[in-house]
């Protein structure tokens, strides 16, 4: 005969066995299968809404932030002042940047924050933009934009397209910033605050990693040609 | 006619001065502006001076707005009274602001300078109700009156100014947190067959 105490632990056993186990594998299970089928869901719907819906096809791109980028102004050299071009506002999507050598080939954004950086490479409000004759600071994510920033050798050029010019950079020196030690920011702050103009260009390290890291990947840019841009009146 | 053309004259005028100066880079005030926060703030001999980062912030907020001559006395006013509270409290380094508790009366005259502009300033993160201007989750939000953002960054005094660039964990974090579920899941029902096996 079996005791009251042996009927509740089988109740128990069953309700664990056949009941709670099973919906967590189903949800875990469905929350896999979702996660891996994204990456084809998303193009599928694009394709879908291109082919039967009445969108066209600007209204399925991703990107929602406002640009103020044409395509390229041709302006490689001279002296431009603010009056000359509209002057970016955050978030606004001003530019393009290509890194030779790599697949790094994105929208170029003012501003930093973590919505931002979503959508493309990232110029800090710490820093000036392309032309002022000194540190532009760029960001963007490991895993997205600037996954191959590190194949990009010394001696390669990155090409900065804006709404107000077209920038050329040289890659001349690679390193790690290590966050966590004291006194870091003296590895860049140099050259963001400096008086000549310096492209920087980082992303977290090591580059697979799947969350935020305390390591920096850099490459630092020394300018090539482009316009001036006179913030002072 | 001579009265009728003067008060077109006078009404072309108002109106003119009613709308806002587009923004021409970084004129005179704004510059006198800049230079007042980079010489002026001397605390027992100590010139202090936020980082580059802050005056790179705000070259790129001046560049698209056009400070005028009333609105710089104005921000000189509360810049010098900002000054003045520095003195009192004798700030020299940072580590003097957490000491005696004025990261707030400090975020007050900056929100005073940005409402002369038509802006407001929001922090987000540890800094709202402490004293602690070096949490890495502080975060200061300018927005102009239309409520968009005009520039967000990490706490002026903190050197960092580096973005948080690790991968985008959305799909990643949810993709491991799913398989350490199934995992965990799967480990406890072998345990449990195991128990059961073993009792029987």
């Amino acid at each position: 005969m079996r005791t009251n105490s042996e009927k509740n632990r089988s109740k128990k056993s069953y309700r664990g066995n056949f009941i709670i186990l099973p919906i967590v594998f189903l949800i875990c299970g469905y929350i896999l299968f979702f996660v891996c089928l994204t990456p084809i869901i998303d193009p599928l719907i694009s394709v879908y809404s291109i082919a039967f819906s009445n969108a066209n096809a600007a209204t399925v791109e991703k990107s929602e932030t406002n640009s103020i980028f044409n395509g390229t102004t041709g302006i490689r050299s001279g002296i431009l002042t603010v009056d000359d071009f509209e002057y970016p506002a955050w978030g606004d999507v001003f530019g393009n940047i290509k890194v030779d050598n790599t697949q790094i080939d994105c929208d170029l954004i003012f501003g930093d924050s973590t919505p931002l950086l979503k959508k493309g490479a990232c110029m800090s409000m710490m820093s000036h933009i392309p032309g002022c004759n000194t540190g532009v600071l760029v960001a963007a994510h490991n895993n997205t934009y600037f996954h191959t920033l590190p194949q990009a050798q010394i001696g390669d050029l990155v090409h900065v397209e804006t709404n107000y010019g077209s920038f050329v950079y040289r890659i001349y020196e690679t390193k790690i910033v290590d966050m966590s030690k004291p006194d870091y920011y003296n590895l860049y702050e140099p050259e963001l605050y400096g008086d000549k103009e310096i492209l920087m260009l980082y992303t977290c390290w090591p580059i697979d990693t799947l969350a935020s890291t305390p390591q920096r990947y850099f490459a630092f840019c020394e300018f090539v040609s482009g316009p001036q841009v006179n913030l002072y009146e | 006619m001579k009265k009728l053309a003067c008060l077109m004259v006078v009404a072309v005028l108002l109106v003119v001065s009613m709308i806002p100066a587009a923004a021409a880079g970084i004129n005179d005030y704004e510059k006198k502006i800049i230079d007042y926060m980079k010489t002026a703030y001397v605390v027992d001999g100590v010139t202090i001076t936020a980082g580059g980062n802050f005056f790179s912030t705000v070259e790129n907020i001046f560049a698209k707005t056009d400070v005028t001559e009333a609105q710089y006395n104005q921000i000189m006013s509360i810049l010098g009274d900002a000054l003045k509270y520095c003195q009192s409290k004798k700030l020299v380094k940072i580590a003097d602001i957490k000491k005696q508790g004025a990261t707030k009366d400090l975020l007050k005259y900056g929100s005073d300078v940005l409402a002369v502009l038509g802006y407001t300033l929001s922090t987000s993160g540890h800094i709202a109700d402490a004293d602690d201007l070096t949490s890495a989750t502080a975060k200061l939000i300018i927005k102009d009156a239309s409520g968009a953002t005009v520039a967000e960054f990490p706490l002026a005094i903190t050197r960092s100014g580096l973005a948080k660039t690790g991968a985008d964990y959305s799909a990643a974090t949810v993709c491991g947190v799913a398989a350490v579920a199934v995992l965990a899941a799967a480990s406890v029902a072998v345990k449990k067959n195991r128990k059961e096996t073993d009792e029987d």
